[in-house]
């Protein structure tokens, strides 16, 4: 797959950082499933937090907090849950989102050749994601956000994410 | 609020921390995790209530995350970078969840994509030790317009448009600054590797 490009340099850094709403976040990450570089330059910029967390004036703690962890760690660990198996075709952020793969979506069809199907996101999200079929030889530049630096999945499909401002 | 990075950092540490986590992951050493929970600890609980948890949350949090670091402790690879960013990314994505009510799962997703890449070598290894203290150097010489708007993304949780919003000045502004600061982060890498 042919990546059209890369987030924006800014974008990169707030999704280091985790200050992106989750919708844009998904969308980010998309994009890192399918593009190593980007995956390393987040690395790079998660030094950032790593020499920030350090640099920070420490808060000390409770006076048992540590006796209070040692106390959690000889509680029975729940194994940690195995993802489910995934459609190979679909990248992880998306897979999670679409649940049992492409074939299962609900598709609704909002122009000729472009179809579309609303994304489940946290409650708190401010954002909503959508995910867009273009059929294959549509143009899309009603689907490419500039500002938010969409990127093609497989299938031409597409996580778009629509910011909604709504009162926090 | 005064500039943090010149202050109380402690680049040289990444060596110690990595043998910790190591004595954490093969040996369940306890007194290695004391050490990391006492220097790791106290830093996670300021982070967590300069993002606004109130002591108590942030004390829960620092539970979680330490825990977390404990029971992972077997899956952290020196060559994706330091300790302490693996454990700026534990916290950062708990405070997600319990800040924000929002979904890590954006970053968990990718944080699996890694641990499916092949192994590192020595070299790169090492590379990845360096790389957070020349990350450390390149901060420490942006201007403290640059610094305040990292601080606030990284520390504070707060959004670009936030951001905009507090210090008065355009978003495409806010977003200036945090691309030239990147840049400056890719020219030391650069010109190290
Ligand atoms: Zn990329």
């Amino acid at each position: 797959m042919k990546i059209a490009h890369h987030p924006d340099r800014a974008t990169l850094m707030s999704y280091a950082a985790g200050s992106l709403d989750e919708a844009f976040a998904t969308v980010v990450a998309t994009h890192l499933a399918s593009c190593a570089e980007c995956r390393s330059r987040i690395r790079e910029t998660e030094e950032i937090g790593g020499n920030l967390l350090e640099a920070i004036d420490a808060v000390p703690l409770d006076a048992a907090a540590f006796e209070r962890a040692m106390r959690r760690l000889n509680e029975p660990v729940e194994t940690l849950v195995e993802p489910e198996q995934r459609k190979p075709s679909l990248s992880r952020p998306l897979a999670r989102l679409v649940g049992g793969g492409l074939d299962d979506v609900a598709w609704k069809t909002v122009a000729p050749g472009v179809a579309m199907h609303r994304l489940p996101t946290s409650k708190a999200a401010r954002g909503s994601l959508r995910l867009l079929k273009i059929a294959p030889g549509k143009k899309n530049s009603r689907t490419r956000s500039r500002r938010h630096g969409d990127h093609p999945g497989p299938y031409g499909i597409l996580p778009r994410c629509v910011r909604t401002v709504r009162p926090r | 609020m005064s500039n943090a990075l010149s202050s109380s950092s402690r680049p040289g540490q990444g060596e110690d921390d990595q043998d910790l986590i190591k004595r954490l992951a093969y040996d369940s050493d306890r007194a290695a995790f004391q050490c990391l929970f006492l220097r790791f600890g106290p830093r996670v609980k300021a982070l967590m209530i300069k993002s606004g948890a109130d002591a108590d949350v942030a004390e829960d949090l620092v539970q979680d995350v330490m825990i977390t670091v404990w029971r992972k402790a077997e899956l952290y690879e020196p060559a994706r970078g330091s300790v302490a960013a693996w454990i700026f990314t534990i916290a950062r994505n708990r405070r997600i969840d319990r800040l924000r009510r929002q979904s890590p799962h954006a970053y968990e997703d990718i944080d699996d994509l890694d641990l499916e890449s092949p192994d590192a070598d020595g070299e790169e290894t090492v590379q990845a030790r360096q790389r957070k203290t020349l990350v450390f150097e390149a901060m420490a010489e942006l201007p403290p317009d640059q610094q305040r708007v990292i601080e606030m993304s990284f520390i504070e949780d707060m959004p670009q448009a936030d951001i905009a919003q507090k210090l008065g000045v355009p978003l495409g502004t806010v977003k200036s600054r945090m691309r030239l600061a990147y840049g400056k982060l890719r020219e030391r890498l650069e010109d190290v590797t």
